[in-house]
């Protein structure tokens, strides 16, 4: 995946579509005062300069589906494994909740369920800020996508239900996957293509291309862990240079 | 009551080994005196003095040597000071056995007592080898050094100084705890054969022993605490600061304790000598090698305790600045030494010592001490080695392509080591003909307090406590 | 030694079996409490899984939070009863008698509390067991390159040890009691005993068994500690990821095991009116150990501090100005190393302040509520200042569940303690015993000066 930093205007609509297609926990405000937001791609804002001239800068972060994840190798039940598509994969059921994973991420990735999706019992609200997922809510769930009960870990996963459904597809018709044939949420809500999704090992990808891009570096590229997902430097005339940050 | 210690010791139930393992002390303090005094004043190894007083010479040769090879390549003297952490490490160490066994009060210590404070002259030969590594430190304003001081006021020759008021500070406090340790046995070996008036002014009042024990414990601490505090300097200033990304707060624990087992293990090899060829067999009982290789053993094993919880951090971790530091040091063109060094301080030494016959005997520890000598001289080489090799300095990390290449000692490095051995070994020897190696008051102080008596149709010895 | 008691072995026997034979009048009242406290701590696991975590104060990113502080806690405690029962018992140091099985008990209830900790701050604490390599059928295997499979491992061979080390130093005074009481605890007495007649043969058995427990325990008694360090230092989080974890884990653990140790004993002293027994040499025999560790436990967290800013990384400096310079991980490391060494150590430079019991008891307390503290100072700091991805750093507030947790922590191993203290003699008689043996004078000139028998 490529996110170009250019192009994102901290809109938040790739957080809104995460959230919609991958049946996440409502961050209501009772949650995010408890700072546990669930969600699963953020878009961090940070503020420079002083009043009356401040900038914001944006940059969405999600899970970067490192090569050398540090998360992988701390997990007690191999909850958390790379796969041999490049994905870093969560297995919900095998999850016990340690949360070991979520601290080794330096990313910040990784989202716990603190609380539980409850159907039937308004005394659990009560106590605690379950959220209540009865008829008619429960029509926004996505079918394609677990819910997930309390205790499991949860992150970005790529879409992997529209990635099976892509292959499916593929595989039925006797062919190879097309670029541009599907791709995530966020990328698809983006209104600026900042996020463009594709497999990079193939040449002639959109996200290949970018890839080449004079602007791309990854986030926290000392640690080593070999993400998957390349920024593109925003550019500001403006700028003065600036020294390099250890 | 009479104590009779030979005959007790002959028994077979005082355990499964068939030597006594109690010293053959003469009874009472006057006999005491006469036979120290008389080994003391027909000293042995005269030969090993020669051979090593040419060795030393040999090695200040190669210092000049190395001297006008000059200061600009760095890497030229990473094997030098591999050879000064060493001698900090094996001769300069060994003096802790007595001041940290005083404080645990153990009676098989007394006869080497001074044994091992006699070592304390190390670390005179520790300062002479310093000062020419003095200029090779490189200054403090090239790299992300311990002196965290603004780029603009670097605080040049902070790490020169620092190391120079370490190994003097050591110097003192050991040649100090030498000398108020053995004035009273000089004095005793003196009045022996000049009267009262040859005792100088040490008259075995009751106050001077209290002063003098006093003095012994406060310089003992503080000789640990120059120990440690040189150990922490010296691996820092030569080692950490020179590879970037060695960000690494165990290595100067580490240092110290590998320092401490081969201190251990270069004191049992003395004995080792002084008891076959020095002439002082009846005082160096069982006791005194089967005690020191149970604490061997154990530093031994924390040899691999302390290496390991660098290691296993540094490999689980994979970030490129921790690969490039266990390459440097370890896995990269210092592999061999490294290896060796392994084998040397913590797969022999611990495979021979798990052993009741080995550990339980004169020759065993022996053997296993020359093992960490050697490895422990390897390890300090692929450290030091692979740390000046890093050329040039600066910078978060090291990039894999700048990883220092093996350096092959040339003849003024191997002069120098044999130099270092030799010194070591030739200033204990003329110390020992200076103070006498065995520690007269503590001995007649443990002969006191001693008694052997029958209980229940046992033999069995009465240690007195009387703190 | 200055007072040196010599005691029959009736009055020895009366003396330290008399907790056991008959009830103290406080003892109902104590377990009472530590149970009500305990249930508190039932009631909030019980909340805990019925309505999730999220009745914590854990959040995003401060994933772990009291209740691993308080793990980390309970496990240093228990390092001292083996700290001072082997390593003591291999030195053959006479004033280990009295301490050894209260240490040794101290040791294996506090780290069966210690376990619980990791158990109850799992998200699924009942499919615990996959962590387990049970599952031969469909070759489901926990993962072994993840600390928190090594700390299971290391932490029931430990409890293993330790509790063998119990009930081996035990057998000859489940026999005394054996023969002193009747109806079923006589029948629970023999069956435990396992037949212990008190033969010379049996004494010597018993003592070699010794000998080999104290060795085999000390590398795991090393290797606990080092293990659970390593869940914090093999990973990347700023202030945890430092090679030092290992031994300056491992010197806390016997620093505040050892004050643990002190603290018990003067309770013990005090409430089973002991005062024969623990006397004011052992506290003054502790309290030169502890100087020493202490000394040790600064030398390693001084290194810790220094290289977290020697290397410059900004990540290091912004967790390591947060735990100096804000409010309240400041003023935490002014108590950490005011309350942890600076007091402590100054007063037991001096004979007078070691020897006396009330002195010893209150810097014991500090010295603990000063290692807790610093627990909390090493762990979660780093967790809320996580990296330079300065957007997602947030605050723990823990919640009433947390704390109350660690409060019935505290009641568990006083409860556990409690207990034990009614069915076996928390001082081994026959050690006791042993020691009036072993007692013995020499006269040196004028001077009577006691004395200890070797072999």
């Amino acid at each position: 995946m490529v996110v170009d930093i250019d192009r994102c205007t901290g809109c938040q609509a790739c957080v809104i579509a995460c959230q919609s297609e991958n049946n996440q926990l409502l961050s209501t405000e009772d949650i995010v005062r408890q700072r546990r937001t669930m969600a699963w791609i953020r878009v961090e804002r940070y503020w420079e300069g002083e009043f009356p001239n401040m900038k914001a800068r944006f940059i969405p972060m999600l899970c970067q589906h490192c090569e050398n994840a540090p998360c992988e190798p701390v997990c007690p039940v191999y909850a958390t494994y790379h796969n041999n598509e490049g994905l870093n994969v969560q297995v919900y059921n095998r999850c016990v909740g340690t949360r070991y994973c979520a601290q080794n991420c330096p990313y910040h990735a990784r989202v716990f369920n603190y609380w539980e999706r409850s159907t039937d019992a308004p005394w659990r609200e009560f106590f605690s800020s379950a959220q209540m997922v009865a008829e008619p809510m429960n029509e926004y769930l996505n079918p394609d996508v677990t819910v997930r009960t309390k205790g499991l870990m949860e992150k970005c996963t790529f879409c992997l239900q529209r990635i099976r459904r892509a292959t499916r597809t593929a595989k039925n018709e006797d062919r190879q996957v097309k670029d541009g044939e599907f791709t995530t949420a966020c990328a698809q809500a983006c209104p600026t293509s900042a996020i463009v999704f594709g497999d990079m090992l193939d040449h002639n990808s959109k996200v290949a291309k970018k890839l080449t891009d004079a602007r791309a570096f990854h986030v926290l590229e000392d640690l080593g862990t070999k993400p998957s997902v390349t920024y593109l430097k925003k550019v500001d005339p403006n700028a003065k240079p600036v020294a390099m940050e250890h | 009551m009479t104590a009779h210690t030979a005959q007790a010791g002959h028994a077979e139930h005082t355990g499964p080994h068939h030597v006594n393992p109690r010293p053959n002390l003469p009874e009472g303090p006057a006999a005491l005196t006469k036979d120290v005094a008389e080994r003391f004043a027909h000293p042995r190894l005269g030969a090993l003095l020669v051979i090593s007083g040419l060795m030393f010479l040999g090695g200040i040769a190669g210092v000049v040597m190395r001297i006008s090879g000059g200061y600009e390549d760095r890497a030229a003297w990473g094997f030098y000071a591999a050879i000064f952490a060493w001698v900090l490490s094996t001769g300069c160490s060994a003096p802790i056995l007595s001041v940290a066994t005083r404080l645990t009060k153990g009676y098989w210590r007394k006869p080497l007592v001074r044994m091992t404070e006699l070592f304390t002259v190390s670390t005179i030969l520790l300062v002479l080898l310093f000062i020419p590594l003095m200029p090779a430190i490189p200054s403090v304003a090239s790299h992300v050094s311990f002196w965290m001081t603004p780029a603009s006021t670097p605080l040049e020759g902070g790490p020169q100084w620092a190391l120079l008021l370490g190994v003097l500070g050591l110097m003192v406090c050991g040649l100090g705890l030498l000398y108020t340790s053995a004035r009273a046995d000089k004095a005793a070996i003196a009045e022996q054969s000049g009267g009262a008036a040859a005792a100088g002014g040490w008259g075995g009042t009751p106050n001077q022993w209290k002063v003098m024990r006093q003095g012994i414990t406060y310089l003992g601490s503080f000789y640990l605490m120059f120990l440690i505090f040189v150990h922490l300097l010296v691996s820092i200033e030569l080692a950490i600061t020179l590879v970037p990304g060695w960000r690494d707060p165990i290595f100067p624990a580490f240092h110290a304790i590998t320092g401490l087992q081969a201190g251990l293990a270069t004191l049992i090899i003395m004995l080792a000598v002084m008891k076959r060829l020095g002439g002082y067999d009846q005082y160096l009982g069982l006791d005194q090698f089967w005690n020191p290789a149970k604490l061997l053993m154990a530093f031994t094993m924390l040899w691999f305790y302390f290496w390991w919880s660098a290691f296993i951090i540094f490999w689980y971790g994979r970030t490129p600045a921790e690969v490039g530091v266990l390459l440097a040091t370890e896995f990269g063109p210092y592999l061999t030494p490294f290896v060796i060094g392994f084998v040397l301080n913590f797969v022999a030494p611990l495979l021979l010592l798990v052993w009741n016959p080995i550990r339980v005997s004169f020759n065993g520890p022996v053997v296993a001490s020359v093992l960490i000598v050697i490895g422990n001289f390897f390890d300090r080489w692929r450290i030091y080695g692979g740390a000046f090799g890093v050329n040039p300095l600066g910078g978060h990390e090291l990039p894999l392509d700048r990883i220092p290449m093996t350096r092959i000692p040339d003849l003024a490095d191997l002069l120098v080591l044999l130099g270092a051995l030799g010194g070591m070994v030739f200033f204990y020897l003329i110390a020992s003909r200076i103070i006498p190696p065995i520690s007269l008051w503590e001995v007649k102080e443990g002969q006191l307090l001693t008694r052997v008596q029958t209980l229940l149709r046992n033999t069995v010895t009465v240690i007195g406590k009387p703190e | 030694m200055q007072e040196r008691k010599v005691l029959t072995e009736l009055q020895i026997n009366d003396r330290l079996l008399w907790p056991v034979l008959q009830t103290p009048s406080w003892w109902w009242p104590a377990v009472i409490l530590a149970s009500l406290v305990l249930g508190g701590g039932v009631t909030a696991v019980t909340l805990m899984v019925t309505l999730g975590l999220g009745v914590t104060g854990l959040n995003r990113p401060v994933f772990w939070g009291f209740m691993i502080v308080n793990f980390v806690f309970w496990v240093g405690i228990s390092h001292a009863g083996v700290m001072i029962s082997s390593i003591l018992r291999l030195c053959q140091a006479e004033w280990r008698r009295p301490v050894t099985r209260a240490a040794e008990v101290l040791t294996v209830f506090s780290l069966a509390t210690a376990a619980l900790f990791p158990l109850i701050h799992m998200g699924r604490l009942w499919r615990f067991y996959w962590v387990f390599p049970y599952d031969f059928d469909r070759m489901l295997w926990p993962n072994v390159r993840s600390p928190l499979i090594w700390d299971p491992s290391a932490i029931f061979t430990y409890l293993t040890g330790a509790s063998l080390f119990v009930f081996m130093a035990l057998l000859p005074d489940m026999a005394i009691l054996r023969d002193r009481t009747t109806g079923w605890k006589h029948t629970m007495y023999s069956i435990t005993s396992l037949g212990w007649r008190g033969n010379p043969r049996q004494f010597k058995l018993q003592f070699i068994l010794g000998i080999l427990l104290s060795g085999l325990i000390l590398p795991v008694f090393v290797s606990v500690h080092s293990i659970v360090s390593w869940d914090f230092a093999v990973s990347l989080v700023p202030a945890w990821h430092a090679t030092v974890f290992a031994p300056y884990f491992v010197i806390g653990a016997v620093h505040s095991g050892v004050s643990g140790v002190v603290t018990m004993m003067v309770v013990l002293r005090t409430a089973f009116k002991w005062q024969d027994y623990i006397t004011p040499d052992h506290f003054d025999a502790l309290g030169r150990l502890l100087i020493a560790v202490a000394t040790a436990w600064l030398y390693f967290f001084m290194l810790d501090v220094l290289f977290a800013i020697y290397g410059g990384e900004t990540k290091e400096i912004a967790v390591m100005n947060q735990r100096i310079f804000s409010w309240p991980w400041g003023f935490f490391f002014f108590l950490i190393v005011v309350l942890g060494y600076i007091i402590p150590v100054g007063a037991w430079m001096f004979r007078s302040v070691r020897r006396n019991i009330m002195w010893m008891f209150f810097l014991s307390i500090i010295v603990n509520m000063s290692m807790w503290l610093e627990r909390l100072w090493l762990i979660i700091p780093g967790l809320q200042n996580k990296e330079r991805l300065t957007f997602n750093w947030s605050t723990y507030q823990p919640g009433i569940i947390e704390i109350m947790l660690v409060f019935s922590s505290f009641g568990l191993v006083c409860l556990g303690l409690l207990i034990f203290s009614k069915f076996f003699p928390l001082i081994p008689v026959w050690e006791e015993k042993e020691g009036q043996l072993f007692q013995a004078e020499i006269k040196i000139g004028n001077r009577t000066v006691p004395a200890i028998i070797r072999e």
